[in-house]
């Protein structure tokens, strides 16, 4: 069974066809992508708009909760893209999934401390190993130098 | 102080609130404070117990009894007082005491200490004494009722009350009369029994009052109105003005308000036309159509807007 466009307006929820009653879609009229003027022809229900007189912003005629209301409902009917822009650049379902701001602990996560201190700790290490034989000499004294001078002298070179 | 506060004891102890056990402590110390004369020879009575009716009592002052107990068994004699606080009753030829009386309480015949004074006694103790008449003999001899029912109730002139028969309990048919109360003597200020009784009104009829509807009692110089008054007082000016509110003008400001308002609802489309129907129509018909899940119909056909409702 294939529906006819008016069949399938018909079968629009009364919500939708109010809004859009009030709101024709683009063709037929534009609406602001930003805050504009509240007595602006273009002004976004969607958005908070700033009264020219007394230039304070006024809310949107259709709160956050009621927009997105109106917007799952229009998804589910194939018009969503017919509605003016959402406020805070609000997204829905696969859009929201592929837009989603990924988790700085998921991008970089932070470790355990020992995988943290991990490298700088090899680091002293073979500081320490490779002047080893100073430190002896350093806190063992003169005599332990020349012993170590000897065995140096003494040491075999053939096998 | 409010009457009911008063009674309420609310500021300060009440007796009534205490436990048992406590107020027994209480009265102990009050008893021990007492002169001998004055403490009660049988026990308090709580007073939801206490006798309060003639047929409670059974018996009243001036009724004349037969004492069934103790040293004085057999004398008749006559209540002359009855207590309320501990249910007894004082007989004229009863049982005495001796009590020591302070000096202060002495009577004027009395020269000692030590006087003789009637104790309280149950109705255990007595036994009512009525008499009756042989109607063949013509003589009268009197009777001891082992105890008294009240059946029916009759009109008596010098109580000025409705009084209860007092019958002997399973010999109804013997009634003991109530004693005669003593004549209340008329103060020399006194208005006459006639002149109180004597009916100087009788209204003619229950709808129509023969009363005046102005006529006022009051003295016309009274400072403050009666209260009967003060009700049906009418609103006076001052009282229309508080009672309306007051019709403020809407400030410029409040008005530019409303010009712009009726200017964005003039503005408001409130009907589709046919073109964005159309438009739109095309778009839901071209998802819809491609809708091969079942369940997703389900749900469609639920929120349309052509759909029934109950």
């Amino acid at each position: 069974m294939s529906l006819t466009a008016q069949q399938a307006f018909k079968k629009l929820p009364q919500k939708l066809q109010n809004f859009f009653t009030r709101y024709p879609p683009a063709p037929f009229k534009k609406y602001a992508s930003t805050p504009t003027s509240t007595t602006a022809d273009d002004a976004n229900p969607f958005l908070p708009n700033i009264h020219p007189v007394t230039n304070k912003t006024h809310n949107p005629i259709y709160s956050m909760r009621r927009q997105s209301d109106l917007y799952k409902l229009a998804y589910k009917f194939g018009v969503s893209d017919l509605l003016p822009t959402l406020n805070n650049g609000k997204m829905f379902f696969q859009e929201k999934y592929d837009n989603k701001k990924p988790l700085r602990g998921v991008v970089n996560p932070k470790g355990h401390i020992w995988e943290r201190t991990l490298e700088a700790r090899k680091a002293a290490i073979q500081e320490a190993v490779s002047k080893a034989d100073d430190i002896l000499v350093e806190h063992r004294g003169m005599k332990y130098k020349r012993r170590l001078e000897r065995r140096k002298a003494e040491q075999k070179t053939w096998v | 102080m409010s009457r009911l506060l008063k009674e309420s004891k609310r500021y300060g102890a009440n007796m009534k609130r205490l436990h048992p056990l406590v107020k027994a402590h209480f009265d102990n110390i009050n008893r021990k404070g007492q002169i001998p004369a004055v403490r009660n020879d049988l026990p308090a009575v709580r007073e939801e117990k206490q006798f309060k009716s003639l047929e409670d009592w059974k018996y009243t002052v001036g009724d004349k009894v037969m004492i069934v107990k103790g040293a004085l068994k057999g004398t008749v004699t006559s209540i002359i007082r009855t207590q309320k606080e501990t249910n007894g009753f004082m007989l004229e030829d009863g049982p005495t005491k001796e009590v020591v009386i302070p000096p202060n309480y002495w009577l004027q015949s009395e020269s000692s200490h030590v006087v003789e004074y009637p104790k309280v006694v149950t109705s255990e103790y007595f036994k009512l004494v009525g008499t009756i008449k042989d109607e063949t003999s013509g003589e009268s001899r009197q009777i001891a009722a082992n105890d008294v029912v009240f059946r029916g109730k009759y009109w008596d002139e010098d109580y000025k009350k409705m009084m209860p028969y007092r019958c002997i309990k399973n010999k109804e048919e013997y009634i003991i009369p109530w004693p005669r109360p003593d004549k209340p003597e008329d103060d020399k200020f006194c208005t006459e029994e006639a002149v109180a009784l004597e009916r100087t009104y009788e209204p003619v009829s229950i709808f129509e009052s023969d009363i005046p509807s102005d006529l006022n009692l009051r003295d016309p110089l009274a400072k403050r109105k009666s209260r009967f008054e003060r009700k049906q007082q009418l609103l006076t000016k001052k009282d229309l003005k508080l009672l309306q509110s007051p019709a403020m003008p809407y400030s410029d400001t409040k008005k530019a308000f409303f010009r712009e308002r009726a200017e964005i609802r003039s503005k408001q489309i409130t009907e589709m036309s046919a073109e964005v129907a159309d438009f739109i129509g095309k778009r839901v018909a071209d998802h819809l159509n491609k809708i091969k899940d079942p369940y997703m119909w389900q749900y469609i056909k639920k929120v349309s807007g052509d759909r029934k409702k109950r």
